[in-house]
């Protein structure tokens, strides 16, 4: 799937069955899937916000999907971390700072390039409905 | 207010512009009223594969604020992904601080008029940064992302507001605190300072809480109340009719003074915040913390207590006095020059504060010097000059730019005290109005008024008119 300037979800037509393959095989196993389930009304809700929209097998599919996903996690949370602190950041803490300093870019134009419409150095979109 | 029975109760999202130099998390710059997309970048405009890098100058200046709130700082925030699809917001998602804020309860403290000051409680501060900014066209809309990507500091209040002029109010303090913390200048361009207001009411006396009707985006603080008396007054005609109030977000229509519903399309409230992974979290040292403070101003609210006990001055001249920091350091700075503060306050509130609001600039720009101000009316307590000598200079000042004494001998004001150069000018005018004199001593007092003129009259007006008085009274009593 793929979204297009206009929002709507052009079909290609073949759209990648994804299954992730990273997940032990467990986690698909009906018999220890978690008792929560993403419903229908969920997929569509995600869908909706998302602005993407879905075949009537996208959303079986999706369904069985993202609830497998909840349950591979429902699994990691299996593991006792209360006594873990939680892990915000790898690597050298602290943050990274930039100074108040302005370094516009040399050539804004360029900027509006990538425009699908344009009216001056305005970008222009379909209009917002009030 | 319409009934007398409610009371509203009311909470404001305070959405202000952080004056950096650049924008939040790219070197954009961030100066109002160029042209459009000029300060643009691959960051702010949301191209695929950029990241965002902290401004420290906005954070700075968003624990400064929050300082002067009395915020607890933390010293450990993340930042969020707030997402939603709107054309203005390139990216599909706002960077804002949902969990774990920068800034942490606090309150703001509101001038007592006449009764002991107000708290009101803050719920938070955090940063965010701002949209771009759309306009509509009859077939489409057009898109300018100069704005999209500035600081913002969001303040949210704990309902603790009763009216809408306890609302403005509070507005106005909190403008106050971001000028004075040096967050910004006051100057409240178009979406420069933006509010939110939830408002509900309840039957006068009740703890509970009725349901809110939340208003958004209102960018005036005459809107601000505008908007919650129109919403009052409606809630309380849907009770008193018996109905029952829909928890609904409104906006504001500025040309008819209501509000009016949104439809459930154009806000969804499911945000699905969640940790933005592109900026680690936001570590703010003790030190830094303990730096910034060190480098806070003394603040209204404190200033407000000095005024009232240290310089003896009334409610409403402590709140003109220090509502902008920099009348506050004019009047102050005209202090140490004079015996009497009170006539340093009078004078900032009537002839400083009157050319700066007619001509609309700075006091700096609008107004002479302080000390100048200050040199003017150290003569007048030294009877060198009287007060409407004083306003005479001043009003020359502010047009020649020359200092106080300079314009004085320029337009020969300077008032004259000297006993035997009045007891002169007297004994001429005695000897020339030899009928007068007899009157006035044979009972027609209102006759005193003319002697005091005839010799003001013979001294130019510079003469000092206490003195003129007591001459006068010697001389025709013997």
């Amino acid at each position: 799937m793929k979204e297009s300037e206009n929002g709507t979800v052009a079909r290609t037509g073949n759209e990648r069955r994804w299954k992730p393959d990273f997940a032990p095989a467990a986690c698909y196993d009906s018999g220890s899937m978690s008792q929560k389930r993403i419903s229908r009304e969920q997929v569509l809700h995600v869908a909706e916000l998302a602005r993407i929209e879905l075949t009537e097998a996208e959303q079986r599919q999706l369904e069985t999907d993202l609830s497998n996903i909840l349950g591979y996690i429902e699994k990691l949370n299996q593991l006792d971390t209360s006594a873990v602190e939680p892990t915000f950041q790898v690597g050298d803490p602290g943050t990274p700072w930039r100074d108040d300093v302005v370094t516009n870019h040399p050539d804004p134009d360029a900027m509006l390039q990538n425009a699908p419409a344009r009216e001056g150095r305005l970008f222009k979109v379909p209009k917002i409905i009030e | 207010m319409a009934s007398e029975a409610y009371e509203a109760v009311i909470g404001l999202e305070v959405h202000a512009h952080l004056q950096t130099a650049a924008k939040l998390f790219c070197g954009c710059a961030t100066k109002f009223g160029a042209s459009p997309n000029d300060n643009v970048c691959p960051v702010c405009i949301g191209m695929p594969g950029v990241l965002p890098v902290l401004n420290r100058r906005a954070v700075e200046l968003a624990i400064r604020m929050g300082l002067a709130a009395h915020c607890e700082i933390a010293p450990f925030s993340i930042f969020a992904r707030k997402s939603y699809f709107y054309p203005d917001l390139p990216k599909g998602y706002q960077i804002s601080q949902y969990e774990l804020p920068l800034c942490r309860g606090g309150y703001v403290e509101l001038p007592g008029n006449g009764g002991a000051p107000r708290r009101i409680r803050l719920v938070r501060i955090h940063l965010e940064e701002d949209a771009g900014k759309n306009i509509h066209e009859r077939d489409a809309s057009l898109i300018d992302f100069n704005r999209s990507g500035v600081p913002l500091a969001e303040i949210v209040s704990e309902p603790d507001l009763r009216s809408a002029e306890e609302a403005v109010e509070y507005l106005n303090e909190l403008r106050s605190l971001l000028v004075y913390v040096g967050a910004s200048d006051g100057k409240l361009e178009e979406g420069a300072f933006r509010c939110d207001c939830n408002v509900s009411i309840r039957p006068r006396g009740s703890s509970e809480l009725g349901v809110k009707t939340e208003i958004k985006n209102l960018n005036s603080f005459r809107f601000v109340e505008k908007a919650i008396n129109y919403e009052i007054k409606r809630q309380i005609e849907i009770l008193e009719a018996g109905g029952r109030i829909p928890q609904e977000t409104h906006l504001f229509d500025p040309e008819r003074e209501v509000t009016r519903p949104m439809r459930s399309k154009e806000f969804a409230n499911d945000y699905r915040y969640f940790p933005e992974p592109d900026l680690p979290p936001l570590c703010v040292s003790p030190a830094m913390i303990e730096e910034l403070r060190a480098t806070m101003p003394e603040l209204p609210a404190e200033r407000r207590a000095r005024y009232a006990s240290e310089l003896g001055l009334g409610d409403y001249e402590v709140g003109i006095l220090t509502r902008e920091r920099e009348v506050a350091d004019y009047f102050e700075a005209m202090i140490p020059a004079l015996k009497n503060p009170k006539s340093a306050a009078n004078w900032v509130m009537t002839e400083v504060l009157r050319i700066v609001n007619e001509s609309g600039k700075s006091i700096d720009e609008a107004a002479p010097p302080a000390t100048e101000s200050a040199a003017l009316l150290r003569m007048v307590e030294e009877t060198k000059l009287s007060l409407n000598a004083a306003k005479t200079a001043f009003a020359a000042m502010v047009k020649s730019r020359k200092s106080a004494a300079a314009t004085i001998e320029e337009l020969g004001l300077i008032q004259i005290s000297d006993e035997s150069a009045i007891a002169s000018a007297c004994e001429a005018v005695l000897a020339a109005e030899p009928d007068k004199v007899a009157e006035y001593r044979g009972g027609r007092d209102k006759l005193f008024g003319f002697f005091v003129g005839q010799v003001m009259k013979a001294m130019g007006g510079k003469a000092n008119p206490r003195v003129i008085n007591e001459v006068l009274r010697k001389k025709l009593a013997g």
